[in-house]
């Protein structure tokens, strides 16, 4: 809620003058490999895709393998029924469709040997009233600049949101995640604070923001996503999974969301 | 309506028994008294022991009678003593660790009231110190699991930026953990940090730390001594279950006005101190605020002048003597952190305390106090949207009544019992804008419960060889009925909400525990000790991190939330070598949890009001060995500590339910401390210290998401942090001294070989190479040197 933990970050990193980075090599113990599936159906984009990977060891590359052959449907709750193709290795999709918000979509994988399910609501869009700039001076941080989102929070219905914001057409790596608790109805004001420290934003910067509205699954998914990916456990704080929305201990998400776009260009 | 009054009848039957309670300790003291009672005539003496330089009450002196070497007391927590003697002729000693023993011929033929004034040992080069503490008082008392610190004592240890600090020593003694490193958080023998009752003149501080850990609230010019039960607790404390901080205040010297004070790099301080009625009332008053902040503000730079980055915190104290029977003490606290940059973002924090007392004495045997303490912790967020100002405030607030009687029934006996009634009000917090189109205003009810205890204690000299000190204490808790209440089922749902309840008691919770401890003297420098205590706890902090935050969530037992409960056995060896110049002692501890808690997976614990969901219980045991060998005499002096433990935890939905390391476990842990008089002049210190690192769950995989790589956790707390080692180096130059003027300068060393601690370990994208993760170690504090003035008139 409102950053408060990033804020709090940036004062303790601040206040440790004297800290000090380095790599160092640890004996991590392994696990099994899992599946990781990520399923999305945007209204806007008229798509459903569904990837399929598998964890890996973590002293290992960055290579994720990809899980091919799956069977993986989807249907909504007015009855109507995808069927998802593979269009790469591990990645199903289904094209050119009519997708209607206020509808729950289920989702159904069957991957080596096993059935996954998942059901997300797709929730009414809301729009973006306008963009604006944030600026923020103190603690070593000079004149640094961040987006504000304001949107507003329709009226008795409980909202939860994502924002993906895009930096000159490259997504960037921050989990954005908020919801109406204290705000219902009213004008809510979001600032991407970035932590990634090789992402400032510059006069000129063309930056793209989108405002998803997401049920409550995925958001919980997204909320405890971001608390193991900015502090990434430490010893300071006891990291978990995130709280997944698929069934059959899997990995991952599936939502089903409803998006609204706007552009800002950094003054 | 069934349920409420059971309620009620319970409560109602627990002051009942309350009031047996009480009845049957007059019985007992009734019994002891009238035992002792022999043909012979016998007459008290009693009296207070006193600091000859400031009048300041010494708490734990002991007195003795030259002709009965058998007889002897100490002075209880206000320097006041009685012996029970026949008639008679004797001499009685006054001793105190660190000042010059002092002898009084009375002539007994009547009760009598007699003082101590006793003066500190004024050092002399090349002069052998003797100790004036009877010499084998670690032996011979029954309690074990306590250490004592005099404030004298820390005051040459190097330490963080040359503040010195309480708790950052006692953290260097056997069986207590600091929460990481330069953090005021500790954790004794396996509790957790909010497991340590942390009393400042009987007040409970809340949040003992001041900018996120780094420095502790007491300010070491206002305190007097501070003494930490780590087990055997006596039945007078309670409230919490790994250990008891008390922590006392100058009460301010009673003879002639003085000061002392200090400019450091961090802070200064000021204590100012004097009679308001000479030999009749004092007052203390101290002061400390940091300054980075006013530097900062003279930068150009935008990114330093916008910040705000301070402490400060005042401690003040009164005392007025009425007359020969009656005293009255009032003292507070007050401090405050801030942070913040601009008008975007603050966060302000600070406890507040105040503790109004009464000495009465009955007779010469009665010792009576009675207090009433208050208590508020309170944390203010501001944050900055545009044209309005949101709020976020939170605070913790106690009321207490607390009475505690001293019998010094006989030679043999010393009694204790009292009885302690704290209403608790905890609201969890406020959410508030000025301008109504950002924000519904949010209050969440407060949550309120009554917590009353009764005990009594019996100090008991069988013989001299056996001292046994029991004693019982029975707690009862009761949630109250105000503003929103929920009840919840087994898996942590809401069931149902009930709203504007009329006042009354939801449920009592009804706790009994015992303690006791023992010692059996084997010869003059030789003793077996042994206890067992069970402690309880209503109040609970919920924290994420490791450390602790200002923002951390409290919540007292509910139907949902249980009390915590501990009971723990430890054993004994003292012995002390060379004339009691070296004191070794080692002790092993077992003890077990009950009603643990933890959060859930992902928990949200921060303005969530059913926080109660969030939350899941186990138990624990923790078990370990502590061996401390000290040198308290000499040009050297110093100790070596070494604490083997284990600290374990279960619970049902996490590792499947099997004992998983807490994070706190650390299995070895060696600190040594030395002071060294190199000269009037000069004094150099060092101290050493190594840990196991923590127990941490570091990643067993990754997988992506998003196309962000996202590390795969398996079992909780299933790797360890790297071990930790950190030489300190301390001197300090002693630059005038004069009756009317003291000034010294200290330095000192933090980290003297530059050791890069581990202090958190994250796991990120490879900066060279994106195909790779790595582990990335950050440490907090390098080589750091600090220097300090400080002077005394």
């Amino acid at each position: 809620m409102f950053k408060l933990n990033f804020i709090l970050l940036i004062i303790a990193s601040a206040l440790v003058f004297s800290s000090c980075e380095k790599v160092i090599d640890l004996d991590l113990k392994s696990s099994d490999s899992r599946i990781v599936i990520e399923g999305n159906i945007a209204d806007s984009l008229g798509q459903i895709v569904v990837k399929i990977s598998k964890s890996v060891n973590y002293n290992t590359n960055n290579e994720f393998p990809t899980v091919s052959n799956s069977v993986v449907k989807v249907t909504d709750d007015q009855g109507q029924v995808y069927n998802l193709s593979e269009t790469s290795s591990g990645k199903y999709v289904s094209s050119d469709l009519l997708l209607t918000n206020n509808h729950t979509y289920n989702l159904s994988v069957f991957a080596e040997g096993k059935t996954y399910v998942a059901s997300s609501y797709m929730p009414v869009p809301v729009g973006i009233d306008s963009l604006g700039i944030e600026v923020i001076n103190g603690f070593g941080i000079k004149d640094r600049k961040f987006v504000n989102v304001f949107f507003t929070d329709p009226l008795a219905t409980t909202n939860y949101y994502q924002v993906i914001e895009y930096v000159n057409g490259k997504k960037t790596n921050d989990i954005f995640y908020d919801n109406d608790e204290f705000r219902e109805g009213k004008k809510i004001t979001f600032t991407t604070f970035n932590n990634d420290d090789d992402l400032i934003l510059e006069k000129g910067d063309v930056v793209q923001i989108s405002l998803l509205s997401i049920d409550k699954a995925s958001y919980e998914y997204f909320r405890t996503l971001a608390g193991i990916y900015v502090n990434s456990g430490g010893g300071q704080t006891t990291p978990a999974n995130p709280t997944s929305n698929i069934s059959n201990n899997s990995l991952g998400y599936f939502s089903a969301h409803s998006v609204v776009t706007k552009v800002i260009i950094i003054p | 309506m069934k349920k409420r009054s059971l309620g009620f009848k319970k409560a109602i039957n627990f002051m009942l028994s309350g009031k047996q309670f009480l009845k049957f300790a007059i019985g007992l003291l009734l019994i002891f008294s009238f035992s002792k009672s022999e043909a012979q005539q016998k007459f008290t003496i009693n009296g207070n022991v006193k600091d000859a330089r400031t009048g300041e009450e010494m708490f734990g002196a002991t007195v003795s009678v030259k002709e009965i070497p058998t007889i002897g007391t100490g002075t209880n927590a206000y320097g006041f003593y009685s012996i029970t003697l026949p008639e008679g002729n004797y001499n009685i000693i006054a001793q105190y660790v660190g000042y010059e023993p002092k002898i009084i011929n009375v002539n007994l033929t009547s009760n009598l009231k007699q003082d101590f004034l006793i003066g500190e040992i004024v050092r002399e080069l090349n002069e052998v110190v003797i100790s004036a503490e009877k010499k084998n008082e670690n032996v011979s008392r029954p309690q074990m699991g306590i250490e004592k610190l005099d404030i004298l004592e820390i005051k040459n240890i190097p330490v963080l930026f040359g503040e010195k600090d309480v708790i950052k020593t006692l953290q260097l003694l056997p069986g207590v953990k600091s929460a990481g490193e330069g953090n005021t958080g500790f954790f004794v023998r396996g509790g957790g940090a909010d497991e340590n009752l942390i009393l400042l003149d009987e007040a409970p501080v809340y949040s003992a730390s001041h900018l996120l850990g780094f420095f502790s609230v007491f300010n070491s010019d206002a305190i007097k001594d501070a003494t930490l039960f780590k087990g055997g607790m006596p039945a007078e404390y309670g409230g919490r279950l790994a250990s008891v901080l008390d922590i006392k205040m100058n009460d301010g010297n009673s003879n002639k006005f003085g000061g002392s004070g200090g400019i450091g790099l961090i802070s200064s301080r000021l204590n100012l101190e004097g009679p308001i009625v000479k030999e009749r009332g004092s007052f203390m008053f101290s002061g400390r605020r940091t300054y980075a902040d006013v530097f900062l503000k003279l930068s150009k730079d935008s990114s330093l002048n916008n910040t705000k980055l301070y402490f400060y915190d005042f401690n003040l104290k009164t005392n007025y003597r009425i007359d020969s029977k009656n005293r009255i003490f009032l003292s507070g606290y007050f401090g405050n952190d801030v942070l913040g940059f601009g008008d975007t973002f603050g966060i302000s924090w600070g406890n507040a305390t105040g503790t109004l007392r009464w000495n009465h004495l009955f007779n010469a045997k009665l010792f009576s106090n009675t207090s009433l303490i208050y208590s508020n912790y309170n944390y203010q967020i501001d944050i900055g949207l545009g044209e309005s100002v949101l709020k976020i405030k939170s605070k913790i607030r106690d009321f207490n009544l607390k009475q505690d009687f001293t019998y010094f029934t006989s030679n043999s006996h010393l009694v204790k019992f009292g009885f302690n009634s704290i209403l608790h009000t905890i609201s969890p917090g406020s959410i508030t804008s000025d301008n109504s189109n950002d924000l519904n205003n949010t209050t969440y009810s407060d949550r309120k419960s009554w917590e009353n205890a009764v005990y009594l204690s019996d100090e008991w000299k069988i013989n001299s060889k056996f001292n046994v000190d029991f004693g019982l204490r029975a707690t009862a808790y009761s949630i109250l009925k105000f503003g929103e209440y929920y009840n919840y089922n087994e898996k942590g749902n809401v069931t149902d909400t009930l709203k504007n309840l009329g006042g009354g008691i939801i449920k009592t919770y009804l706790n009994l525990e015992p303690r006791l401890s023992t010692s059996y003297i084997l010869n003059e420098t030789t003793s077996l000790k042994a206890s067992y205590a069970r402690t309880t706890q209503n109040i609970h902090q919920l924290s994420n991190t490791t450390s602790g935050s200002p923002t951390d969530v409290w919540i007292g037992s509910s139907n949902y939330v249980k009390p915590a409960i501990a009971d723990q056995v430890s054993l004994g060896y003292f012995r002390n070598l060379k004339e009691n110049k070296y004191e070794f002692s080692t002790e092993v501890y077992y003890k077990l949890l009950a009603n643990q808690i933890e959060y859930k997976d992902g928990a949200e614990l921060n303005a969530n009001e059913n926080v109660e969901t969030e939350l899941v219980f186990g138990k624990g045991r923790a078990y370990g060995i502590e061996f401390l060998v000290k040198k308290k005499t000499g040009k050297l002096t110093g100790w070596v500590a070494y604490t083997l433990s284990k600290t374990e935890r279960s619970f049902d939905r996490i590792n499947r339910g099997n004992y998983f390391s807490a994070k706190q476990d650390r299995t070895h842990e060696i600190s040594i401390v030395a002071t060294y008089e190199l000269s009037r002049k000069w004094t150099l210190s060092a101290n050493w210290i190594y840990n196991t690192g923590n127990a941490v769950t570091f990643p067993t995989g990754k997988y992506t998401v998003d196309g962000n790589v996202i590390s795969l956790y398996s079992e909780r707390n299933q790797d360890r942090m790297p071990a930790s080692h950190r030489l300190d180096l301390g001197a300090t130059y002693l630059h005038k001294k004069t009756d009317k003027w003291e000034s010294s300068w200290s330095f000192s060393l933090y980290n003297a070989y530059s050791q890069q601690n581990p202090y958190t370990i994250t796991f990120r994208k490879s900066k060279d190479n994106p195909e790779k993760t790595e582990a990335v170690q950050t440490s907090l504090f390098k080589i750091i040197p600090s220097v300090s003035y400080n002077f005394k008139f």
